[in-house]
């Protein structure tokens, strides 16, 4: 029997694969190579030969083309990564069939409420087949949904002889989550003309439309002083850091607009100098956005 | 005390508008090191990524198919922008013009992330319809 998307999302979530910001190896976990190797095995028992993972982690596949036109290539693509925000270690995987509507209290830690205001997409959920975390893990269906989702599709691709269509490429990528998914992604092996990430979220969507950003790093200096002579010479320049911040006027940043605005965030990292203390913080006004 | 650095990101959906921003940013420094004489600042602005909307734009059956195939899935298409970058907008500026599809996921990167059966379904189908609809049109 065939596998259906559910059955290989619950199989690929249980497989931990964080990525690690911290890590210079490729891929940045070797634990995300696990669902990549168990992807390659899935893969050719389907019956597409050419299924591998390259040494960089990275999964290739092609469904031949059934068909004499001459079709653009074209590949989807999904990450294995999940991110290091939240614990990806020991997901359980809660199913909750015909969904009647109503808050979802998580079984493993009932602290963790999923609730109908906050998550109001709920609401087009009724009668649905929901799958949660127990609440002491993330569920990690970004990205594995998208992963489930393309296999599945490929095989009904590979099968049903009934559909047309040119060669699909798939790809599966290590360390999106971590801004290093396609570092590595040979797309001369890869040979697409298009393609798509499965990596949106609510059913329908298609996104085209991203930020365009820049890093911008002010470098300041300022007077520096003993403490006994520094009445009026010493400039503190972590004082004007701050009261360059300070300045930045709010409405231009990312708590304010949802979209299509752009905006302005600050991370700071000050720079101690003198006397031996020297460090550095790294703490970052906003963490993450969008979080 | 005598050196510091902040490290920014400015975002924005055009260029003009990252370069008003950006713009900005330099007018405020240079405004409050105005009020200290014995101390100077420098900028320097990285590029981060681009909107990849101006590749996906040269190429636009990619989004029209996908909406066609979203719509033949039984749903209504939602055309939308991601805040943030993604592997979409570096693919596309490597040479491989890419959009993002949803996947059904809600709530990501945290213990109350939820999907449903059925939206992974749809997922499904939006593939396979695409995958129909570019041997059609070609």
């Amino acid at each position: 029997m065939t596998d259906t998307v559910l059955d290989r999302f619950l199989r690929y979530v249980q497989i931990d694969t964080q990525s690690d910001p911290a890590s210079p190896a490729q891929p940045s976990t070797e634990k995300q190579k696990t669902l990549s190797r168990l992807l390659v095995s899935e893969l050719r028992a389907i019956g597409f030969a050419d299924a591998e993972m390259d040494s960089n982690g990275y999964v290739y596949a092609t469904v031949p083309a059934n068909t004499d036109k001459d079709v653009p290539v074209i590949c989807f693509c999904s990450h294995v990564d999940t991110a290091p925000d939240f614990s990806g270690t020991g997901v359980k995987p809660q199913i909750i069939k015909n969904y009647a509507g109503g808050d979802i209290t998580l079984v493993g830690d009932k602290s963790r409420v999923i609730r109908v205001s906050e998550h109001p997409e709920l609401n087009n959920q009724i009668g649905n087949d929901l799958i949660t975390t127990d609440g002491t893990t993330l569920l990690g269906a970004d990205d594995k949904a998208g992963v489930a989702e393309i296999v599945t599709a490929a095989e009904i691709l590979l099968k049903d002889k009934s559909i047309p269509h040119g060669a699909i490429k798939l790809l599966f990528t290590p360390d999106e989550e971590i801004g290093r998914g396609v570092d590595k992604v040979d797309l001369k092996k890869l040979g697409a003309r298009f393609a798509y990430t499965m990596d949106g979220e609510t059913a329908g969507t298609i996104e085209d439309e991203t930020f365009s950003a820049d890093g911008l790093e002010i470098s300041i200096t300022g007077v520096a002083m003993h403490p006994g002579f520094a009445k009026g010479r010493m400039e503190n320049a972590i004082k004007i850091a701050g009261e360059i911040i300070a300045r930045l006027p709010h409405d231009v940043s990312p708590r304010r607009h949802r979209r299509p605005r752009g905006f302005c965030a600050s991370r700071r990292r000050d720079r101690l100098d003198g006397k031996g203390n020297d460090f550095h913080d790294r703490a970052r006004f906003h963490r993450r956005w969008p979080p | 005390m005598e050196k510091a650095t902040i490290s920014m990101i400015v975002r924005d959906f055009t260029v003009a508008g990252l370069h008003e921003k950006e713009a900005m940013v330099d007018e405020i420094a240079k405004a409050v090191i105005a009020n200290y004489p014995g101390s100077s600042y420098r900028i320097a602005v990285k590029e981060q990524y681009r909107n990849m909307k101006e590749v996906l734009d040269k190429n636009p059956e990619i989004v029209e198919f996908a909406v066609e195939a979203i719509r033949r899935a039984g749903m209504e298409p939602v055309r939308g922008s991601i805040r943030g970058g993604t592997d979409g907008s570096r693919l596309s500026f490597m040479g491989l013009p890419t959009a993002n599809i949803f996947a059904g996921g809600h709530a990501f990167h945290s213990p109350l992330e939820w999907i449903s059966r059925q939206d992974m379904e749809k997922a499904v189908s939006t593939i396979v319809e695409l995958a129909r609809l570019w041997e059609e049109r070609a």
